[in-house]
């Protein structure tokens, strides 16, 4: 246990200090942040945009006017809807939604909400606003649109953003020449084009004999979709958000799964070789036990792993906390269910469970391709069939959102290499029971098979580094041959030829009677 | 009669049919320094191996304070592997207060050994320095001081001497012999005879994975024929002067200005002073004459040789 133990701690100690590690500890934080920060700064730091509509007719002009304060009117009340639930933000919300259906504008209504309320929107504001064209020419316009001129807004002069040009052929077809400098921006032509549209197809009808308000709401109708589910009681049956939330969180657990253990797995490797190269295993081999070792390395670097992950639940839970009062309605309800299905045990549990089987498999083999190796390059070439093995489960994890019943994953699921990624992402979806405990149950016996074979590569990988003289020993440059003992009845042999000095050389695994597996490896050198 | 501290018993190891080690036993004794001597690939290595229990006979037996190499008798070695290298991204005092931890001492313990003996080396600046900045010298002189910070009863150096400076290696010789006065057993391997001359009680020369000699200094130099190197002024063979006394008279190099230069291979019984007598009295015109100090390089060469010609033969 000592020597497991000091192992463990030097192998996390040497993680835990690298500026490698508090970058990953970092990164994924920084991004949750960023992925929620980004949008809202991004919102609030673009400026308001004043544009400009020539119409000549005057039928579309207020169209897009309309159609631009009802978007806004829309996102400010969802974040009033939104606050509604939040509790001691309720009555505010509720009167400052009231005074805007008394026709009074945002800044009027704003004033019963509470600092919440009134940060939360504060996150929104008008992006367009519409002002009287300063001329009605293209050319007259264009220095307004270079910058050369500015328009007078009551925010005070301001660089025309936009201006369109709306012209009615004689057939009624409608054209608009949309001018700007923000050739790639679309949103406010988008705006524009469907609030015409709207009017044109309005206005179609009216010619075809249609009252403006029957056409109106006929154009508002559209159906109302509920998802239903018969798992669900009567009269409850509606999918929430709460429903959905346990299939995006196992998705979101078992990509985070397969990083982590792709990226431990990738320390051990990376740890053996340096062992190996910088001659610390032969030292090593006198001071602790093989088993130490292995074990050691395990613990330690599964030590890093949980550390990670306790610092990414942390900033996690700060980040979505502070993202809540930023988001609407919609986002922080799905938010406030995600979080729900992450902390629900029936997810977390498996995901620890899968997570040490996950990581002892891979993180045993690229231990044992490790010993093998002198250097990062010679372990590259072993790895990337490694690599391309655990990119089938991501593959297949893109489906499970989508289906996560289909029978091909039902198959994956039943390959142990795979079991910990797709499982995790199959078990909100209740598979049978036979599924679930036959796989965990090839699982386990697979990582106890892969453990106890890669301890024994591991002891003679490392063990060949330890006996790097030994083809002095024998006398052999060139020509002579070493073995190491694998255990009783298995044995390691490796052929070295001068052939093989340049081309790689091969080990050789089986009984001591009859050779059985093979497996290349380059640039051996004794 | 004490335990043997280490020992192999008619110890075998082959790989893949070529023998590295043949039916190989010697034992170490408490308190003495033992030179493990060979060329290269004579199976020095591979015996150590098997001595730690590192790698595992194909017959015979190892056995380290009268029992199997175990992790609780291994605690009182100290082992310095052949092949050197120590955690370059550590500091000099952590990687030394690591492998203490490993052999059993406490954090406390292993840092105040490990200052004391990184001073008495001329290494107390570089205590707190990342492995990766000192020298090649100043880091086999770490590893040894990891090998040996646990204050172990048996230290066994492979090749301890191989890659340091004269000024170092003359610094190990006198820490070794200071680990002796503490009564720690050493056992050294080396191909650079001078060491163990100056250093062992005892030495176990190896040829080719077996033993060609077992016994201390002088009885190793006692294998070697006593000689005698002189030179004559007349060109003139002393063979004939010296009937009787001698194994072998060969003539060494060229005649020049009619000097002949001579090694002359003394007989069982006859020592240099018969020569020189024998030389003045029968008028043998004697222009040098030195009798040749034996080195254990000698021995070394004259029983390599001889079991080379034992094995062609």
């Amino acid at each position: 246990m000592r020597h497991t133990y000091l192992i463990a701690r030097r192998e996390y100690l040497s993680y835990v200090a690298t500026p490698g590690f508090w970058l990953s500890l970092a990164m994924v934080p920084v991004f949750m942040l960023l992925g929620i920060a980004v949008p809202v700064f991004l919102d609030r730091s673009t400026p308001t945009r004043y544009f400009t509509v020539v119409d000549h007719d005057g039928r579309y002009e207020q169209v897009i006017a309309d159609k631009i304060n009802r978007e806004y009117d829309a996102q400010v009340r969802s974040i009033l809807r939104g606050l509604a639930k939040v509790p001691g933000q309720e009555a505010g919300a509720l009167k400052a939604l009231e005074a805007l259906d008394e026709g009074q504008d945002v800044a009027s209504a704003s004033v019963h909400l509470g600092l919440q309320g009134k940060t939360a929107l504060s996150a929104i504001k008008q992006t367009y606003i519409l002002v009287p064209p300063p001329a009605d020419t293209e050319d007259g316009l264009r220095p307004y649109l270079l910058g050369k001129k500015q328009i007078t807004t009551p925010d005070g002069p301001k660089e025309l953003y936009a201006a369109a040009f709306i012209e009615r052929g004689a057939d009624g077809s409608v054209s608009i020449d949309y001018w700007s400098k923000a050739i790639t921006a679309e949103r406010l032509k988008s705006t524009i084009r469907r609030a015409v549209r709207d009017e044109m197809r309005t206005e179609a009808f009216a010619r075809a004999g249609l009252e403006t308000e029957i056409v109106r709401t006929i154009n508002a109708m559209h159906p109302v979709i509920s998802t239903l589910s018969p798992e669900k009681a009567d009269g409850e049956a509606e999918v929430t958000a709460s429903d959905r939330a346990p299939y995006f969180a196992a998705v979101m657990f078992a990509f985070i799964l397969w990083m982590i253990v792709f990226s431990v797995a990738n320390m051990l490797l990376t740890s053996t070789i340096e062992e190996k190269s910088g001659k610390v295993l032969d030292s090593l081999l006198c001071a602790a036990p093989v088993r130490a070792l292995l074990t050691g390395k395990l613990l330690g670097v599964a030590a890093v792993s949980f550390t990670l992950l306790a610092g990414w639940a942390v900033a996690g839970a700060i980040a979505t906390s502070m993202g809540t009062q930023f988001l609407p309605e919609g986002g922080s309800n799905n938010i406030a269910s995600i979080i729900g299905a992450v902390l629900n045990p029936g997810l977390i549990l498996p995901f620890l469970g899968y997570f040490v089987f996950g990581y002892l498999m891979f993180g045993s083999i690229f231990l044992a391709l490790g010993s093998l190796c002198e250097t990062l390059q010679e372990a590259q070439t072993l790895m990337s069939p490694i690599i391309f093995t655990l990119m089938i489960p991501m593959l297949a994890l893109s489906f499970a959102l989508q289906d996560p019943d289909s029978p091909i994953l039902a198959i994956i699921s039943w390959i142990p290499l795979f079991t910990p990624y797709i499982m995790l992402a199959r078990l909100p979806a209740d598979p049978p029971m036979m599924d679930i405990i036959g796989t965990t149950l090839v699982m386990v016996i697979t990582t106890m098979i892969v453990l106890w074979a890669a301890g024994r590569v591991f002891r003679a990988g490392a063990m060949h580094g330890a006996g790097g003289g030994l083809f002095q020993e024998t006398g052999g440059v060139g020509q002579g041959q070493t073995g190491q003992e694998l255990g009783p009845n298995l044995r390691l042999r490796h052929t070295k030829t001068a052939a093989s000095k340049l081309t790689g050389g091969f080990f050789e695994f089986g009984t001591k009677a009859q050779n059985q597996i093979i497996c290349l490896r380059s640039g051996l050198h004794g | 009669m004490s335990t043997p501290v280490f020992a192999l018993k008619d110890v075998s190891k082959t790989f893949s049919g070529k023998p590295a080690v043949q039916n190989l036993s010697f034992s170490v004794n408490t308190g003495t320094i033992t030179g493990f001597l060979g060329p290269n690939g004579a199976g020095k290595s591979t015996s150590l191996r098997i001595g730690l229990g590192i790698l595992a006979p194909d017959s015979g037996e190892a056995e380290l304070f009268g029992a199997p190499p175990n992790f609780n008798v291994l605690d009182r070695v100290g082992f310095l592997p052949e092949e050197r290298g120590l955690y370059r991204k550590m500091n000099t005092l952590a990687v030394i207060v690591f492998f203490g931890r490993l052999k059993g001492m406490t954090a406390k313990k292993a840092k105040k050994r490990g200052l004391a003996l990184l001073k008495q080396f001329g290494l107390g600046d570089v205590a707190y320095k990342k492995v990766k900045t000192l020298s090649k010298g100043m880091a086999q002189k770490v590893q040894i001081i990891a090998a040996i910070v646990h204050e172990p009863e048996l230290v066994i150096l492979d090749e301890p001497f191989s890659g340091l400076d004269p000024v170092n290696q003359r610094t190990l010789e006198e820490l070794i012999r200071t680990l002796a006065d503490q009564g720690t057993t050493i056992l050294f391997s080396t191909h650079v005879m001078e060491h163990a001359e100056r250093l062992c009680d005892r030495i176990v020369l190896l040829a080719a994975g077996r033993k060609i000699f077992d016994g201390n200094v002088d009885e190793a130099l006692q294998t070697l024929p006593r000689a005698v190197l002189m030179q004559t002024g007349d060109g003139a063979d002393p063979a004939q002067a010296l009937d009787g006394l001698v194994q072998s008279i060969t003539p060494e190099g060229g005649v020049e200005d009619e000097r002949q230069n001579w090694r002359v291979e003394l007989a069982a019984g006859a020592d240099a002073q018969d020569v020189l007598r024998a030389c003045v009295e029968n008028g043998v015109n004697l222009t040098a004459f030195e009798p040749q100090k034996r080195h254990l390089h000698d021995v070394f060469v004259h029983l390599v040789d001889q079991d080379e010609s034992r094995g062609a033969s």
